[in-house]
């Protein structure tokens, strides 16, 4: 028999006819939607990368302070993960900042100190993240070395102040908006940087946008807005036993500049780190509200750690854990799984820049010395660093050597430039405190060689070399 | 039988304010380690105390012990600035094995070493018109109220005090980094 497509028409029926309309719109709405789903998994991710100076890595209440309150970056842990064990690479201000800008230490990328200039031939992240189409802005912070600021590659929207050598100041302070000195009276600058990025977020935009928010607090000067000058007045402050208010008068503290009683200068940090939590806040209700917050890869760090009397120091530089941890807290939906964990690898500042780019899909460079932690976000089994080199490199006039240590998981080893300081090594589960140097104990001789064998390891794989100042 | 005389009027005021420094530095140092910290605050803040007073203002006592003693005018200015050199030594050497010679020596210019042999010279200034005061009373010798060392060493004093704390120090350190800055960088 003979048979043909009109054939076959005329034998189906009028309810196959319906049947067959149905299962095909079916499909046109299904398939559109499945579509759409993966048009949403291939899109970029929004990122927000917030920094901030000098902010310990215990300030915060997810961190059992015992009594400043910060909701919303707990939020951002909790909501996300907490990397419980990272590390800046240089413990102070530029050094550390294009170390995250460019995932390299500092004897890569060159800052090696405040006074180092920055090499504009580096390649920063948001660089690289312009080629995929991202839009870009650079708002706050930038305080590295130079003819005033850079003509930063990448970056749409350049926001910034050079006021005090780039360190800014809490009131009042200068804006350069694009290459436009903006006076700003009146204004509190985390306050202002923060209006300046709410603005750019809220900006129409057809492609997905990168936000780096670098703030000067809470860095010396520790001044916080009016409204929180006396929240902590009457708090205990629980300072180091060991500390005592004429800290940041003695020993040479003097250079760096804060000849201040101890406690009052804690009280006014406390407070200037509430009022950075205050206007994270407001970034994160922003995205909220806009409905893109799911969309955002949200980043916490700080630029490096600060003691306050701990082995009756203040200031940063120095090895010791309060100087070299950090916050780092990542929040993005997208890639979390299991939130609100503490990740227990160690993760670094050179870090950021791969993360960042690997989160968005993006190949990262080889010259980018860090690790991409996406793994960890995904709560992946990985191969994990199991030590790195810390490093330090003199600021004039600070009489701090140059530094070179290695950390693992569990010991320290710290050595100083020409030997003007004995070297050290602790045993950070005996002694998270690093009080006993055991290095001239039985034990510590035993540790010393695999330990020193190590740090020339860590070295050589960095490419280190020494710079005599910056 | 002069160089004990010396000794006693000008080593002695010396002496003593370096001694008073050295002790209370050390004193500082080991405060930490007291574990009661009702005694470790008050062992710090009397020790602290001791050492800023003997290195910023020992002048003060030294110049004014001195010129009781009747040293000479620079017997007296060798012992008011013997405790700041010798501190801003202790402070020098901090900086051997971390820069180079050059710079070390453009240290001698930070505020930091600076201030205590220009706030002690303020002192010594301020010692000085009040001994001679203090001398006329005793004596009536009228000439001394026309002597202009205390007045000049006073004044020279403040000047670069003031210089150094312009700004809140901010001007003085800015000038002498872009200085640095020029010759070492």
């Amino acid at each position: 028999m003979k048979t043909n497509n009109m054939s076959l028409y005329n034998n189906i029926s009028r309810r196959e006819m319906l049947k067959i309309a149905a299962g095909a719109a079916l499909t046109g709405i299904l398939g559109t939607s499945i579509a759409g789903k993966l048009q949403a998994k291939t899109k970029r991710p929004n990122i927000v990368f917030i920094l901030t100076d000098d902010h310990r890595w215990d300030a915060f209440s997810c961190m059992n302070h015992p009594f400043i309150q910060t909701p919303n970056l707990d939020r951002i842990a909790n909501e996300g993960v907490m990397f419980a064990n990272s590390f800046v690479t240089t413990s102070l201000c530029s050094p550390s900042r294009a170390s995250f800008l460019t995932g390299q230490y500092a004897h890569t990328h060159g800052v090696v100190t405040n006074h180092t200039p920055w090499n504009n031939e580096n390649i920063t992240f948001m660089e690289i993240l312009k080629k995929y189409k991202y839009d870009t802005a650079f708002i706050g912070k930038w305080h590295m070395p130079g003819e005033g600021l850079p003509k930063l590659r990448g970056v749409d929207h350049f926001v910034s102040f050079t006021k005090e050598g780039g360190q800014g100041v809490y009131y009042d302070c200068p804006l350069i908006v694009d290459g436009k000195e903006v006076e700003r009276k009146g204004k509190y600058i985390t306050e202002d940087l923060t209006d300046y990025a709410l603005k750019y977020i809220d900006k129409k935009r057809n492609n997905p946008f990168c936000l780096y928010l670098s703030h000067k607090a809470v860095h010396f000067g520790f001044l916080p807005p009016k409204h929180l000058d006396d929240l902590y007045d009457d708090v205990d402050l629980q300072l180091p036993p060991e500390s005592d208010p004429w800290v940041t008068m003695t020993n040479n503290h003097l250079f760096v500049g804060a000849p201040l009683p101890l406690d009052m200068l804690y009280r006014n940090y406390c407070e200037t780190v509430v009022s950075v939590d205050q206007q994270v806040g407001r970034v994160l209700d922003k995205l909220e509200e806009m409905g893109i917050l799911d969309d955002t890869i949200v980043v916490y760090a700080g630029d490096n750690g600060h003691f306050f009397g701990e082995h009756g120091l203040y200031d940063k530089r120095l090895a010791y854990e309060e100087s070299i941890r950090i916050p780092f807290f990542v929040r993005y939906p997208g890639l979390v799984r299991n939130a609100g964990r503490r990740v227990q690898e160690m993760v670094l500042n050179i870090d950021l820049a791969p993360t960042l780019l690997d989160a968005a899909g993006i190949p990262v460079p080889p010259y980018m010395q860090g690790r991409s932690t996406v793994p960890l976000l995904r709560n992946m089994k990985n191969r994990w660093r199991s030590s790195f080199l810390y490093e330090h490199f003199p600021v004039f006039p600070i009489p701090i050597p140059g530094i070179t240590a290695v950390r693992t998981e569990r010991y320290k080893y710290i050595t100083y430039q020409n030997n003007v300081r004995p070297p050290e090594l602790f045993d950070l589960r005996e002694d998270p405190g690093e009080k006993k140097n055991i290095i001239r104990k039985d034990r510590g001789k035993k540790l010393l060689p695999a330990l020193k064998k190590k740090l020339e390891r860590v070295k050589a794989d960095t490419g280190y070399r020494f710079y005599t100042h910056g | 039988m002069k160089q004990v005389s010396r000794l006693k009027r000008a080593g002695v005021p010396a002496g003593i304010v370096l001694i008073v420094m050295v002790v209370s530095i050390n004193t500082y140092d080991l405060s930490r380690s007291i574990s009661h910290g009702g005694l470790h605050l008050l062992v710090s803040h009397l020790s602290a105390l001791c050492m800023f007073l003997s290195i910023w203002t020992g002048a003060l006592f030294v110049n004014s012990m001195a010129y009781f003693r009747e040293a000479s005018f620079r017997e007296r200015l060798f012992a008011s600035m013997l405790t700041p050199i010798v501190w801003d030594l202790k402070v020098l050497w901090d900086f051997v094995g971390i820069y180079s010679v050059g710079e070390i020596f453009f240290v001698l210019l930070h505020h930091i070493i600076l201030g205590p042999i220009v706030v002690n010279l303020m002192c010594m200034g301020i010692s000085e018109i009040i001994c001679d005061r203090v001398m006329i009373r005793r004596t009536g010798d009228l000439s001394l109220r026309s002597r202009w060392t205390g007045l000049v060493l006073f004044a020279a004093g403040l000047f670069f005090t003031l210089v150094f704390l312009w700004n809140g120090g901010h001007s003085y350190y800015y000038f002498y980094m872009d200085m640095y800055t020029r010759l070492f960088m």
